[in-house]
């Protein structure tokens, strides 16, 4: 085939005969399936992630009420373990965290980031009933996974004591109103974390996979596909501004800030970003990347590559993170961020592009 | 009668001024006095990156004023619609380009990618086999006349290029090698499905746009004399004229812009690369690039009807009609002198035609000039290595308009790089030389056949340009 007359539906390049310019048109390359991919996201990733979630929430429950039912050092652990693991899953979730965890305010509920020392303290010492109502009037000072740590830890007073062996143990054996308080959350967070697993099941993933197909929620698929990436692009700035560039002091005008690291306590700070990177990677995975690969492939292992360095930047940051902002050798934080910006940049740009998709105003945009 | 090649190089003499070609028969091959004048009076004297980008330098102030709007509406970028910007939005849905000077950098030209990148400057055309209501290509149903690789948020591009080179080894007669890179352009990522299985195509690099002018200001009368389109004087060379659609008039015109001189007016050329390049409509162009097929192309926002007006059309008319053409350098150097005399005895000044003089014109600027333009804005069959087997209006599939050759020797200045060819293909003068073919075989035969001495004379001549 010679120049301008075309052979369709070849595979890869092939030579051409004669002189002339030649033109290879390859079909397998075809039109970026957004059917597929909202299909793919949504019952690969979103809906077994926040399973997952409801799961360990559950596992955290059973372990807090163990624990209060007969305090001991391995039952600590345990609840500790499973709080652990509870908040890498929610973590891993953020990466989609748009739909029922917005619009049914669980987002609060579940992971309100500073909790008050000192209104779990007052929730301790208040005379009230310990019910599910009482705990759902709470404010979300008061609840949720940071106020758990806050129990689980003893605001943090013996962190150095031998596990098992510190005032959190002591205070939760002496209080059978601090244990009660502690069993309440569990059951709270696990009430959330099942009703947006519920909510998704029911009626958010149909949503979600018949976008521009008589979908209520999403007008188009390009609409489903942008409410995703925009999420994603959210969850990388999130770990990238609030979770390091604020506590390492690198944002304009700041300061290294121990107090700014959240699941400073429990020593799980560079997991649970880790745990939300590995959430965007789900979503990569599962959807975007056959989506983009369609149409770039050189843009899809690009992105592949970023996704994976931004991982090794981040776990190259030692824990204890709170310790680490402190230590005036800021080389990994430096790294972890670039790498975040790198994938972020690349996300909102090129892969937006590749997908024919307007990524929308994230949480870290401000007003 | 069409007249022999010498006799037709004495026809453009004798058309343009006596005083410019000494009033010998056939082509002055030593230095005529103002040859440097590549442009007539309005020839500018920069040698610098800017020497395509300049004002003629014969324009009154009011016309040089009108001059830099226009290049404000060529440079800077059309913006999606809705805008803040009501005079510049509008951007595609779908389109190749930003802006015009995203392609004609600096006036001047595009080039093909490298190997991996996408297409920037460059694009390609796409038909199917027969004719439209006014003579042209058949569009290709899904993806039009052109292939878009770009689109505005919510629109599919059309798809992904890529271009690759093949070596193939050949030599000059005296034994020195040389190597001719033949293109391969692969076209993935269809996002609309795939393509009428008759596709036709062709890659173009975007040309420079400086002289356009005055080359529009030649008088059909004299394409007409120049035309030999059943080669009567058996001289090997068959001009034709093509015939295009003029779109404002509603007839059929002589074509005289575009790679196969399609376009028979400026504003029309420029208005369908508004139209095919950027996705602006134009009161010529109002329909827009979007086939039935491209749904969200079609629902996309509009920057207006037309998204730009006839006033704006207006300036950038202007602007690229009065882009002066660059004197040339050294005209009178031996070396050119042997080079000059070297071109001609070879034949390419039978179709690369030095010299011509512009009739009337709007811009008095332009009108009755001696230019020496080289070329005839003729059609000729160049042969099987530069065809694209695409038809378009009257051109073959292996017929091209033939390039001007003014101003070329800058090219490396203005634009770094020195990719020739309607493709970009040729890595410089020797190799757009070498690709010639079919009636210009003979003349690349004779480039080939001379001694190196004599072809760096030759391509001194054209570095002189």
């Amino acid at each position: 085939v010679i120049a301008g007359r075309i052979a369709i539906a070849i595979a890869a390049v092939a030579s051409c005969a004669g002189l002339g310019a030649c033109v290879l048109i390859r079909s397998d390359g075809a039109r970026v399936d957004r059917q597929a991919l909202l299909r793919d996201v949504t019952e690969q990733v979103i809906v077994p992630g926040y399973a997952e979630l409801a799961d360990r929430a559950h596992d955290l429950d059973s372990a807090q009420r163990a624990l209060c039912e007969r305090p001991d050092p391995e039952r600590l652990d345990t609840a500790r373990a499973e709080l652990a693991r509870t908040s890498e899953a929610w973590a891993a979730t953020l990466g989609y965290g748009f739909g029922p965890v917005v619009d049914l305010h669980l987002e609060g509920q579940i992971d309100f980031w500073p909790a008050r020392a000192a209104t779990v303290e007052a929730n301790v010492a208040s005379s009230e009933p310990i019910t599910d109502d009482w705990v759902d009037g709470l404010g979300t000072a008061g609840k949720g996974l940071h106020a758990i740590e806050l129990l689980l830890f003893a605001g943090g007073e013996a962190i150095d004591g031998a596990p098992g062996d510190d005032a959190a143990l002591a205070a939760l054996a002496a209080s059978e109103r601090r244990c009660g308080y502690l069993v309440a959350l569990g059951a709270h967070l696990s009430r959330s974390t099942i009703r947006a697993r519920s909510a998704w099941e029911r009626s958010w993933a149909e949503q979600l996979v018949t976008a521009g197909r008589g979908s209520s929620g999403y007008a188009t698929e390009a609409d489903g596909v942008s409410a995703i990436v925009t999420e994603l692009v959210g969850a990388v700035q999130r770990v990238d501004r609030t979770q390091l560039e604020s506590p390492l002091g690198l944002a304009e005008g700041g300061s290294p800030s121990p107090d700014a690291v959240a699941l400073r306590l429990s020593q799980r700070s560079i997991a649970s970003m880790v745990a939300t990177l590995d959430g965007v990677r789900a979503v990569w995975d599962h959807g975007l990347d056959p989506a983009v690969r369609s149409r770039d492939p050189r843009l899809a292992d690009r992105v592949a590559a970023e996704l994976e360095a931004a991982l090794a930047a981040l776990a190259a940051i030692p824990e204890p993170f709170a310790e680490y902002v402190v230590s005036g050798d800021l080389a990994a934080g430096r790294a972890a961020i670039d790498a975040l910006r790198v994938l972020a940049r690349s996300l909102a740009t090129e892969v937006s592009v590749a997908l024919a998709i307007t990524v929308g105003f994230t949480d870290n945009d401000g007003d | 009668v069409r007249p022999s090649t010498h006799r037709r190089l004495a026809l453009a003499a004798s058309i343009a001024t006596a005083a410019a070609l000494g009033c010998a028969p056939g082509v002055p091959s030593g230095y005529e006095p103002g040859e440097e004048l590549s442009g007539g009076a309005g020839t500018v004297f920069d040698t610098s990156r800017m020497a395509y980008a300049l004002s003629a330098r014969n324009l009154d102030a009011e016309t040089r004023g009108r001059f830099a709007v226009g290049n404000n509406f060529f440079s800077d970028n059309w913006v999606i619609a809705p805008s803040s910007t009501s005079a510049r939005d509008g951007l595609g849905p779908l389109f190749n380009a930003l802006s015009c000077s995203s392609c004609h950098l600096f006036d001047g030209r595009g080039a093909p990618p490298a190997e991996g990148e996408e297409m920037r400057s460059m694009l390609v055309r796409l038909s199917i086999p027969g004719v439209d209501h006014d003579g042209g290509p058949l569009a290709e149903p899904t993806y039009g006349l052109q292939l878009q690789p770009r689109a505005i948020p919510g629109v599919m591009p059309e798809a992904s290029t890529r271009i690759t080179y093949q070596e193939l080894a050949g030599a000059y007669l005296d034994g020195e090698p040389y190597s001719l890179r033949r293109p391969t352009i692969t076209i993935t990522a269809l996002a609309y499905g795939p393509m009428s299985g008759d596709v036709l195509t062709s890659a173009r690099v975007a040309p420079s746009v400086f002289g356009l002018g005055l080359l529009e200001a030649l008088p059909d009368a004299l394409l007409e004399a120049l035309a030999d389109p059943d080669d009567a004087d058996g001289d090997g060379i068959s001009g034709r004229i093509n015939h295009g659609w003029d779109e404002a008039r509603g007839v059929v015109a002589i074509g005289r812009f575009g790679w196969k001189a399609t376009q028979p007016t400026l504003r029309q050329q420029i208005a369908a690369a508004f139209g095919g390049d950027i996705g602006i409509t134009t009161a010529l162009f109002g329909d827009g690039e979007c086939t039935a097929t491209q749904v969200e192309c079609r629902d996309a926002p509009s920057g207006g009807a037309p998204e730009c007006d006839d006033e704006i059309l207006d300036f950038v008319e202007l602007y690229a009609r009065t882009l002066a053409v660059p004197a040339r350098r050294d005209a009178s150097d031996p070396e050119v002198l042997r080079g000059k005399a070297l071109f001609t005895a070879a034949g390419c000044a039978s179709c690369h035609l030095p010299v011509v003089e512009t009739g009337a014109h709007p811009v008095d600027a332009l009108a009755h000039q001696t230019i020496r333009p080289y070329t005839d804005l003729l059609l000729h069959d160049l042969g099987e290595g530069l065809a694209d087997h695409r038809p378009d209006f009257e051109a073959s599939g292996s017929e091209w308009r033939t390039a001007p050759l003014w101003g070329i020797g800058l090219l490396e200045t203005v634009n770094r790089h020195q990719l020739l060819l309607h493709d970009g293909r040729a890595r410089g003068l020797a190799e757009a030389i070498l690709w010639h073919g079919g009636e210009a075989e003979a003349s690349r035969e004779a480039f080939r056949a001379m001694s190196r001495s004599e072809r760096d004379a030759l391509i001194r001549f054209l570095e002189s340009l």
